[in-house]
């Protein structure tokens, strides 16, 4: 009995490590994020304006960021009930709302010493999740933070982030389908909200 | 009963962290769990008109008793007396992972305890962590999810964290009476008042931490309809985490990889 289920057991850890070391290289993903990681730390680093600092996080922040793909995760099954105005300026708002509650809380997060310790693909093979740890300089405690990507053309883009599991996407995703709902279905609601939101003097790159 | 419903009273008042408060579990993966909120939130009529009453009380009586404490509480004692609390928490943490059979989480968590009550002074230092022996916070409602008890209906409380039916009868009537040994302690000793208060003392302390956290938090939802729902996510997602111990990310990336692809077939 015990012998078959080791012969069973290490069969499947063959088969399964295989089959992983085959379809995926944890290292590009991983590299990825470590490159930005030291991005943000030389932009953070330099002393200078903080118009151009932000600036330069936007900057960042549009290149790596699949904001078409996001928008349409956090709007959910009422993606597809929009017209093709309210999608584009969802996505604008939306892309406008990240960097603007984002660009700061980046530079804030001390990502000198972020560790990058491991990566897996996700079960149909179209996404990688990057994990990294931070450590919080208010409590010195590590912080864990995931980074989900996906691959397009030019390259990783981020589509998510956890930090200590929860996800922001998904978080947002919640949100915006009960103010829809309560706007009686329909999108305009989330869009007056982001218009709203986007309305403060941002800097656009 | 008296004392049952003061015990409950200050209970709810200990363990509510509004900012990232906790809540539900399930054993098959977190993406079910937290994506289909119809099916996690019930109740979700009575549970809406608690949280705007919580909110109410926050606005007007906690929020500025946290801040008047804040003013008053000396910037160096804030990082010793949260791990004074924590330690408090330390003979809890070892007993539910033992239940749970987590015994490397438990020997850390027991050696916590010894080592911060004793070189750390009474839990004010966190000697143990600095010799790389993490915290590993469980209470029952977790041991109840390991053991495979459903989370039950979503369940906000007055002066309570978001919870669910299965973690609040776990962290308030069993972490709360039968296993803290702290209870025992001070009901043997004719000392209930400062089992209360300590369990103030922990709320305010809490509260007072997370002044910024919680008004940010607040500020990004249009209004507190859609707060509600915000607070209900981050408090699903947050108790995945802890009941997974952080291990479950492989699970939960199937739901989350099949929403983000949902117009490509």
């Amino acid at each position: 009995m015990m012998r078959s289920f080791l012969t069973v057991l290490a069969f499947f850890v063959c088969f399964s490590s295989g089959a992983w070391a085959q379809s995926f290289d944890k290292q590009p993903s991983m590299a990825y994020i470590k490159g930005l990681s030291e991005k943000v730390v030389v932009i953070a680093k330099k002393e200078q304006d903080k118009k151009i600092q932000d600036d330069q996080v936007a900057t960042l922040l549009n290149e790596n960021l699949a904001y078409e793909r996001i928008a349409r995760f956090v709007l959910g099954k009422h993606w597809a009930n929009a017209t093709e105005a309210e999608k584009k300026e969802f996505v604008d708002l939306y892309a406008k709302s990240l960097r603007l509650a984002y660009s700061r809380q980046i530079l804030s997060v001390d990502l000198k010493d972020v560790q990058v310790y491991d990566a897996f693909v996700s079960p149909q093979g179209q996404m990688v999740t990057v994990k990294t740890k931070v450590i919080n300089p208010d409590s010195g405690q590590p912080v864990a933070i995931d980074w989900r990507l996906i691959s397009s053309p030019e390259g990783y883009k981020i589509v998510d982030v956890l930090v200590e599991g929860i996800s922001v996407a998904s978080s947002q995703r919640s949100e915006y389908a009960s103010i829809i709902q309560r706007g009686g279905g329909k999108v305009e609601a989330v869009l007056i909200k982001l218009r709203q939101d986007t309305q403060a003097p941002v800097q656009n790159p | 009963m008296k004392r049952f419903s003061l015990i409950f009273f200050f209970f709810v008042f200990w363990a509510w962290n509004p900012a990232y408060a906790q809540t539900a579990s399930d054993q098959t993966g977190p993406s079910d769990v937290c994506q289909d909120m119809n099916a996690y939130d019930p109740w979700e009529g009575w549970n809406r008109q608690v949280f705007a009453f919580n909110l109410f009380m926050d606005d007007y009586l906690i929020k500025p008793l946290a801040q008047g404490y804040d003013f008053i509480r000396p910037d160096f004692m804030k990082k010793p007396l949260n791990n004074f609390y924590d330690n408090l928490h330390e003979p809890l943490n070892t007993v539910n992972n033992l239940l749970q059979g987590e015994w490397k989480r438990a020997g850390d968590s027991w050696t916590r305890f010894f080592v911060n009550s004793t070189f750390g002074v009474l839990g004010l230092f966190d000697v143990a962590g600095d010799e790389n022996v993490q915290v590993a916070r469980e209470d029952f409602g977790q041991t109840l999810a390991v053991w495979g008890v459903d989370h039950g209906a979503y369940f906000v409380i007055p002066f309570y964290k978001p919870s669910t039916v299965r973690d609040a009868f776990g962290e308030i009537a069993v972490d709360g009476f039968l296993l803290t040994p702290w209870y025992y302690v001070a009901d043997n000793n004719d000392a209930m008042g400062w089992y209360y208060g300590r369990l103030a003392g922990e709320f305010l302390e809490v509260r007072a931490d997370n002044l910024e956290t919680f008004d940010n938090l607040r500020k990004t939802a249009a209004d507190d309809e859609s707060f509600y729902a915000l607070i209900r996510s981050l408090s699903c997602q947050k108790r995945q985490a802890e009941i997974h111990n952080g291990r479950f990310e492989e699970n939960q990336s199937a739901g989350f990889e099949q929403e983000l692809f949902a117009d490509q077939p």
